[in-house]
């Protein structure tokens, strides 16, 4: 690793540890091995009114040894139902990570964005196409499966989306595990016989 | 030539002289004081150079010849026995003090042999001593393993026998020849000596702790001496042409060292030379000058009213400075001749020492005639080293070789250097050494290389070190407004964010302060280190600081 990338990295690091904006929007970063700062852990508060609100989304970060020449590779760990964001593998489609990375931006900088990108979804860049037509075509049952995925996967306090748990523990009877019938019931629409069949095609 | 020789024993008294021709003749002396010859011997051929009573078997004289050793019987009268059939001349036949069967006799060749009384085939060893011949040869009168010898290649060599490989432990370089040599009895490390040249008509008294110098020095005869003999450890009996037996007691002896200057000098760090003398003209003032190296003078005369206050009382000799030290704060130190150190500071009115001690104490054993014995007790060098915390190196006046030097490099088309010393030498450079015109020249040319090199460092840091106005006119400021990196408003004089009170000149890229060069893109007014803006533009075609200029640089 690069000089000029570890001195970066842990001067990033304690602005973030630092930062009273980041703690007061819920952000935190960890490091996952002592002195190695190549791989770390940052964690994400859902933004308040979103379906993600109150939920811990773990982001996994990688600094490559060209840092700051270029961005962070970063993608969820904690799934979530996000248009930007791959159901399935977490990773993000966000531009400042790519084409529009710029070397003034900082690790808190770039965990910023990823809180407003939880809040502001962009349907016309979609990483996860499923998602993205949920979105567009029915908002409401968009919300409601994002809330659902919070309160599954984020932590995040169940609120109202007690029926769709009932679908997920009805349809896991069949022998599928939760995680796999959770996806295919919100990419049917939480439709029961939709969601078998999904399940039963992949 | 007449060999004199005193010689008691239960047979009598004799004399044994000799003749040019060999004959020796052997005179008694009897108890009513008349003298009478004995017998005479006519068996050696040639001339005998040394006559020997062996000390241990009274009845037996050696002789050493031109050619051979011969001993002769007291009583049967007659030849015994001889040692040596070699041409090779016996200059001088030594008995040891305690060994009885052993002798020594120095040759012609250069050698010392050393014999066995009972052995008359062949010696049992060879020294080679000298480059040429060998005068004189004596054993030690305590350590039978020692052996001084002296020649005519003017050294006096003290031996030590105890190795199977003798070496010379001791070498003396006297001013001549040396025809004789004794140990002083009583005083293992000295030895008299006198020279065999027609005008040395002294008897040098060496010590070997000090052996550049005689201790003490005889000067009664008037002519050359013939021959030597200690007495006891401080009377010696010495013989010379000019007919006369001087039994010398030692009493006031000449000593070399009181008529020697001795002198010193050193540096400091101001370039200040201190030396210290002794002035020849009155015994008792010893005499340091500290001439700056510009001019000179400036001398302190220390008379014995001066050192009286600090130096003890009872030193009547105590004002020889030997040696002397200067410290870089201009404190002199002189260790004199006794032993005792004082160190003066220059700069105190009256030149009162300041500090005074003994260096090392001398151990006098109430005998004035022997307090020349121990040169061991002098200050044999003297360092006063105060550390100054730096070390102020004194400027010498260089400003009259340096307009040449330049003018040669000048001739050569060499500018760099001219110009390169110049701005080395800065200040210290004489400016009216030099015509201005001319150095304001080769500096415009200099610069006008550089530039064709495209060294604009270089090229800018040598305007900046000029000390001629025309040069420095040269340098000219353009104001250039610089983005903060953060908030993309213009930063203020400090280098400062009126907005976001940062400091603006940070690498966009690395994000820490450029010292050194900042290259920054006029367009947008971000920049940063060279190094990263380079790397960055590289890989990307926007400004690092994610502002979507599309910074463009040459």
């Amino acid at each position: 690793m690069a000089n000029i990338s570890i001195s970066r990295v842990k001067r990033e690091f304690a602005e973030v540890v630092k930062s009273e904006e980041a703690k007061r929007c819920g952000i935190c970063i960890k490091m996952l091995n002592e002195n190695n700062f190549t791989k770390l852990l940052g964690e994400i508060t859902g933004p308040p009114d979103t379906p993600y609100e109150g939920g811990k989304f773990l982001v996994d970060i990688e600094i490559p040894d060209s840092y700051p020449f270029n961005p962070p590779k970063m993608k969820f760990i904690t799934r979530i139902w996000h248009p930007n964001i791959s159901s399935v593998t977490g990773a993000i489609c966000l531009d400042i990570l790519k084409d529009n990375w710029a070397a003034a931006l900082t690790l808190r900088t770039v965990l910023m964005s990823l809180q407003v990108l939880l809040s502001a979804a962009e349907p016309d860049d979609p990483q996860d196409a499923v998602v993205a037509k949920q979105y567009n075509e029915n908002i409401h049952l968009f919300m409601k499966t994002a809330r659902h995925w919070s309160e599954a996967y984020a932590k995040a306090r169940p609120i109202k989306t007690q029926d769709f748990h009932e679908k997920v523990r009805k349809l896991s009877e069949t022998g599928f595990s939760d995680d796999s019938c959770r996806t295919a019931l919100s990419k049917s629409g939480w439709d029961e016989q939709r969601g078998m069949e999904t399940l039963l095609d992949s | 030539m007449v060999l004199f020789l005193y010689y008691k024993s239960s047979l009598g008294h004799f004399i044994a002289t000799s003749l040019n021709t060999g004959q020796i003749q052997l005179w008694k002396y009897d108890w009513k004081r008349d003298l009478c010859i004995a017998h005479t011997y006519e068996d050696c051929q040639r001339s005998v150079n040394s006559l020997t009573f062996d000390p241990y078997r009274p009845n037996l004289l050696y002789a050493g010849s031109q050619s051979q050793i011969v001993v002769f019987d007291l009583r049967e009268k007659k030849l015994v026995s001889t040692y040596l059939d070699r041409e090779d001349a016996v200059r001088d036949l030594r008995f040891p003090y305690s060994d009885r069967s052993e002798f020594a006799t120095a040759h012609d060749s250069g050698k010392v042999m050393i014999w066995d009384t009972r052995k008359s085939d062949k010696c049992l060893r060879v020294i080679s001593c000298h480059a040429h011949v060998v005068f004189s040869c004596d054993w030690h009168p305590t350590n039978n393993q020692r052996m001084v010898t002296a020649g005519r290649d003017q050294y006096i060599k003290v031996w030590d026998l105890s190795d199977s490989v003798e070496s010379a432990v001791y070498t003396i370089l006297t001013y001549a020849g040396v025809r004789k040599v004794r140990w002083r009895p009583g005083h293992d490390d000295q030895c008299a000596s006198y020279g065999s040249m027609a005008w040395d008509c002294d008897i040098n008294i060496w010590d070997l702790s000090r052996t550049y110098i005689p201790v003490a020095v005889l000067k009664n005869h008037s002519q050359v001496i013939s021959g030597l003999i200690w007495r006891d450890s401080n009377s010696l009996i010495s013989s010379s042409a000019d007919n006369r037996i001087l039994l010398d007691e030692l009493k006031n002896p000449h000593i070399p060292a009181k008529d020697a200057t001795p002198s010193s000098l050193t540096f400091n760090a101001y370039g200040h030379l201190c030396t210290a003398i002794r002035t020849p003209v009155a015994d008792k003032e010893r005499k340091v000058s500290v001439p700056d190296l510009d001019h000179f003078g400036k001398d302190l005369v220390l008379d014995e009213d001066d050192t009286d206050g600090s130096l003890s009382d009872d030193a009547p000799s105590s004002s020889y400075a030997f040696t002397s030290a200067m410290s870089d704060d201009g404190e002199i130190g002189i260790g004199a001749l006794d032993g005792e150190v004082s160190i003066f500071s220059f700069q105190a009115p009256g030149h009162m020492p300041t500090e005074a001690f003994e260096y090392a104490s001398l151990e006098n054993d109430g005998d004035n005639s022997e307090s020349y014995s121990k040169p061991t007790e002098l200050v044999a060098d003297l360092f006063v080293t105060k550390p100054t915390p730096e070390m102020i190196v004194r400027s010498w006046k260089f400003s009259d070789i340096i307009p040449d030097l330049l003018k040669s490099y000048a001739d050569e088309g060499d500018v760099q250097t001219c110009v390169s010393i110049i701005a080395a030498l800065g200040e210290r450079f004489d400016v009216t050494s030099i015509n201005e015109e001319t150095v304001v020249n080769w500096y415009n040319y200099y610069l006008e290389i550089l530039d064709k090199f495209e060294l604009w460092n270089a090229h800018n840091e040598l305007i900046k070190t000029a000390h001629y106005s025309a040069i420095r006119e040269l340098s000219f400021s353009w104001p250039y407004n610089t983005g903060c990196n953060n908030c993309k408003k213009v930063v203020n004089k400090a280098g400062c964010c009126n907005i976001c009170k940062k400091q603006a000149a940070l690498c966009s890229v690395c994000h820490l302060p450029v010292k050194g060069l900042y290259v920054w893109c006029h367009g947008c007014g971000h920049g940063g280190h060279l190094q990263h803006m380079k790397e960055w533009i590289k890989k990307n075609h926007v400004c690092p600081t994610g502002c979507k200029h599309r910074c463009e640089y040459d």
